[in-house]
């Protein structure tokens, strides 16, 4: 059977436009068609902005033979992670990693159980698939301590960067075009990101360094909700509340826009799988910190600034080193873009080729 | 808390022509010389607002009485709601309301079909818990009363 006849499908619970995991999905599809084979994406949840028929539901996934492949995008709890096990065909997962429970509970009971049964499921279903392709090394070492005993790669999220060459939004560049200094975390408003710790930490900055300094933080609060409100009374509790920007959902352009406003990043988060935002800020030359937990410090490899503590005194000085000495500032990007090599699409989707081929389907 | 900065505490630069140390030192000496205070407030100190799903709570009656009374009273909510005002932006909201009947009526309908059938099952089991409670009582009594026989067979 030549590789035309052969399928190399996709699964996931949600798909959307724009989002990381979503956007690793659609390039392995383009990659695999390139390759030769019958592709498709199949989803539960398809999001509205995605093109019309790019993406099939669930339900009108074809009849598959066992010599087809499954890649399974596994990254929440879903009836789907059972179902998987029980199709036939060979099955590939691609780890995502999942919010740990304890995280979520105080404010979105709904979203701790999900995630919570989808960590269940993870070692559930550990036998059903054999090779799992996790985003990072960290990612890798949850599957082989959750007792994977298959195959195990690690293959970064493809990243399309050259999606970030567009133009900024202008409104965005225009309304902050004032001179003072750009703080930025990007990612979900979520207590896992420890939004607080850098908001503490732009209350030293602020306060003691450089009261013309403003924070945005650029993510959406939907399901979370509860944490924002307490994020924003946090704000207004330490008098920073005027100097804090809540963008909540922002277009893809408006991202770039407060990346180019933006004179440092600052990530703070206490858990992640690999952790986009940090690339972009990389590719889009602002100097990172951020805080070594999970798979943060992997995903910086010695680039940017990795912060071993959350001395967040430290982190404002870090801040304004970074934005005041010129040498050091060119030095850390520098170091970034070296660090960028190893994302580039090329590369990782070499790596993904090679990773397929080795299936020998 | 400066002196709460320690090495192992700090950075990790591995950028070979970065001298951290002297970077380090730099930034030991400029929290020092700016005097930071504690950050005023922890984000602990911050009160969540009341869960409406809570994870372990307490078990009260008055509440679980106040609760059903209120799910008893507003299960059933109307697709037609009323428009205030007069005039042109009242006629148009009416039109408004009109048109897209057919979409929010049968909506609305299941929601409350599926609202009613939430107060039937939390009634059922209001009354399973007053069950329950009439049990207690009852196996208190008896262990009082044991509790009194075993007395009385040791005096």
């Amino acid at each position: 059977m030549n590789k035309k006849e052969r399928k190399i499908l996709q699964m996931m619970p949600t798909i959307t436009f724009g989002d990381g995991v979503s956007n690793d999905a659609l390039a392995m599809d383009r990659i695999l068609r390139d390759m030769g084979y019958k592709t498709g994406i199949y989803a539960q949840n398809i999001g509205s902005r995605l093109p019309a028929g790019v993406v099939q539901k669930v339900e009108k996934l074809p009849k598959l033979s066992k010599d087809d492949v499954i890649l399974y995008h596994f990254s929440t709890g879903t009836d789907l992670n059972k179902q998987i096990a029980e199709l036939p065909g060979r099955k590939v997962m691609v780890y995502h990693n999942i919010t740990p429970k304890h995280f979520l509970l105080p404010y979105n009971a709904d979203g701790a159980n999900l995630c919570d049964s989808g960590r269940k499921d993870l070692s559930l279903v550990r036998d059903a698939f054999e090779m799992c392709i996790a985003d990072s090394e960290y990612n890798r070492q949850e599957l082989v301590e959750l007792g994977y005993r298959c195959r195990a790669e690690v293959l970064p999220i493809l990243i399309p960067f050259e999606d970030y060459d567009q133009e900024p939004d202008k409104r965005v560049l225009e309304m902050y075009k004032d001179g003072k200094t750009n703080l930025l975390f990007v990612g979900r408003i979520a207590p896992n990101k420890c939004q607080e710790d850098v908001i503490g930490t732009f209350y030293y900055y602020h306060k003691y360094i450089n009261p013309e300094s403003r924070l945005f933080l650029v993510g959406s609060e939907e399901g979370m909700e509860r944490y924002q409100e307490r994020l924003s009374e946090y704000a207004k509790k330490l008098g920073i509340e005027e100097n804090i920007i809540f963008t909540g959902k922002t277009k893809f352009t408006e991202i770039l826009a407060y990346y180019q406003l933006a004179d440092v990043f600052v990530c703070m988060s206490e858990h992640e799988g690999f952790c986009i935002p940090l690339l972009e800020a990389m590719y889009l030359n602002v100097p990172v910190i951020g805080y070594d937990a999970t798979a943060v410090g992997e995903t910086m490899g010695g680039s940017g600034v990795l912060l071993k503590g959350k001395d967040l005194q430290a982190g404002a000085e870090w801040i304004e080193l970074l934005r005041t000495n010129e040498q050091i500032r060119g030095k850390i990007l520098k170091g970034q873009k070296k660090r960028l090599e190893y994302f580039s699409t090329k590369r990782t989707e070499q790596r993904f080729r090679e990773i397929v081929e080795s299936l020998g389907v | 808390m400066a002196e709460n900065i320690e090495k192992k505490n700090t950075e990790n630069i591995t950028s070979e022509d970065i001298d951290v140390e002297a970077i380090m030192e730099q930034i030991r000496e400029n929290i020092k010389e700016r005097g930071y205070d504690k950050i005023p407030l922890s984000f602990e100190d911050i009160p969540m607002s009341q869960p409406v799903v809570a994870g372990d709570v307490d078990y009260d009656g008055m509440i679980l009485k106040q609760e059903l009374q209120y799910l008893n009273n507003n299960w059933n909510n109307n697709w037609n709601v009323a428009i205030s005002g007069g005039g042109l932006r009242a006629k148009f909201k009416k039109v408004v309301r009109k048109i897209t009947r057919f979409i929010i009526a049968p909506i609305v309908a299941f929601q409350n079909e599926y609202n009613a059938s939430n107060v039937r099952a939390m009634q059922q089991l209001a009354a399973y818990i007053k069950i329950t409670e009439e049990y207690r009582a009852r196996v208190d009594e008896l262990e009082r009363q044991i509790a009194e026989l075993k007395k009385g067979n040791h005096e």
